[in-house]
């Protein structure tokens, strides 16, 4: 079976600008900036091909030697999954901007940025973690678990 | 606008806050499951693995190799399954993997790493410890000869 593999660099960079467009529409009460931020994180998901945040690493940070490639045997199922588990949270902020509860729409959030900050800076991938346990579970649709490297002798 | 900017600062400065004081837990915790080793008067590392740890078996242990090139007399290196020994990870309070603890050789805990810790890194934590020191002294030496020679 083919290694599975997937470039950590592009994920610190999704994450770092998840992270920042975040705090900057919380600076600017730019409740629209949120809505715009939930729907790349979502179609990133859905799309992985389109992932907008992932594209500026691969098109532009990669080649101007700004950030290099962390290829590791992975699997990119779970970090698509925490993607998509960030947006929905975000979406849900979202339709609470809509229905005037601003203070909840916040803490939605900035939930998701402190989960992206712990990926980010201490590698704890919470939604990663969810997805293997989903797996455990047996739940259908999470169909891969961790994968396990041989000890070498 | 100033008011949110402070406001995104002190959230900000809180989490961070609060992550620095889990890590001086998790430090003070490490160093009281460090007690219960011997010193064997040489630094050690310590590296928290599991078999399902593809970060761990890719990049930190062959980075430790390296390392033991030079240092093989001086650390010792201890590979800690976690699903083998759960109680061990408990007592060092290792809640991700990879985790590698530096300890001196009065098993003081120099260094804490969560995540891939790379080679600069750790030889600049393990150069702290007196077994460091007179490894990067034996290498100045070493490299030193080399050059003459040259």
């Amino acid at each position: 079976m083919a290694e599975r593999k997937v470039d950590h660099s592009a994920l610190r960079t999704n994450q770092a600008f998840i992270i920042g467009w975040l705090i900057v529409a919380f600076v600017l009460d730019a409740k629209w900036l949120v809505a715009l931020v939930a729907a790349v994180m979502l179609i990133g998901t859905l799309f992985p091909k389109i992932a907008l945040f992932k594209e500026v690493y691969r098109y532009i940070l990669k080649p101007a030697k700004i950030a290099r490639p962390d290829v590791r045997v992975d699997n990119p199922e779970p970090h698509l999954f925490a993607q998509g588990v960030g947006g929905v949270f975000l979406l849900a902020a979202t339709l609470a901007f809509s229905a005037n509860a601003p203070v909840v729409g916040w803490v939605l959030a900035w939930l998701v940025v402190a989960l992206a900050a712990l990926n980010l800076f201490a590698g704890i991938c919470v939604g990663c973690l969810m997805y293997y346990w989903f797996n455990r579970l047996g739940l259908p649709g999470f169909k891969y678990a961790r994968i396990e490297i041989p000890s070498r002798k | 606008m100033w008011e949110r900017i402070l406001m995104a600062a002190l959230i900000v400065g809180a989490g961070v806050l609060a992550y620095r004081l889990f890590l001086q837990v998790q430090r003070r915790r490490a160093a009281r499951g460090s007690l219960a080793r011997a010193a064997t008067g040489r630094s050690a590392v310590l590296v928290f693995t599991s078999p399902t740890c593809a970060s761990c078996k890719l990049q930190q242990l062959p980075i430790l190799e390296r390392i033991l090139v030079d240092w093989r007399d001086k650390i010792e290196v201890e590979i800690i399954d976690v699903t083998e020994r759960p109680e061990v990870a408990t007592r060092y309070g290792v809640w991700s993997l990879p985790t590698t603890i530096v300890l001196d050789e009065q098993r003081t805990v120099i260094a804490i790493n969560q995540g891939v810790a790379h080679e600069r890194k750790l030889r600049e934590q393990l150069g702290s410890t007196s077994a460091g020191e007179s490894a990067q002294a034996g290498e100045w030496a070493s490299s030193h000869l080399r050059a003459s020679a040259n």
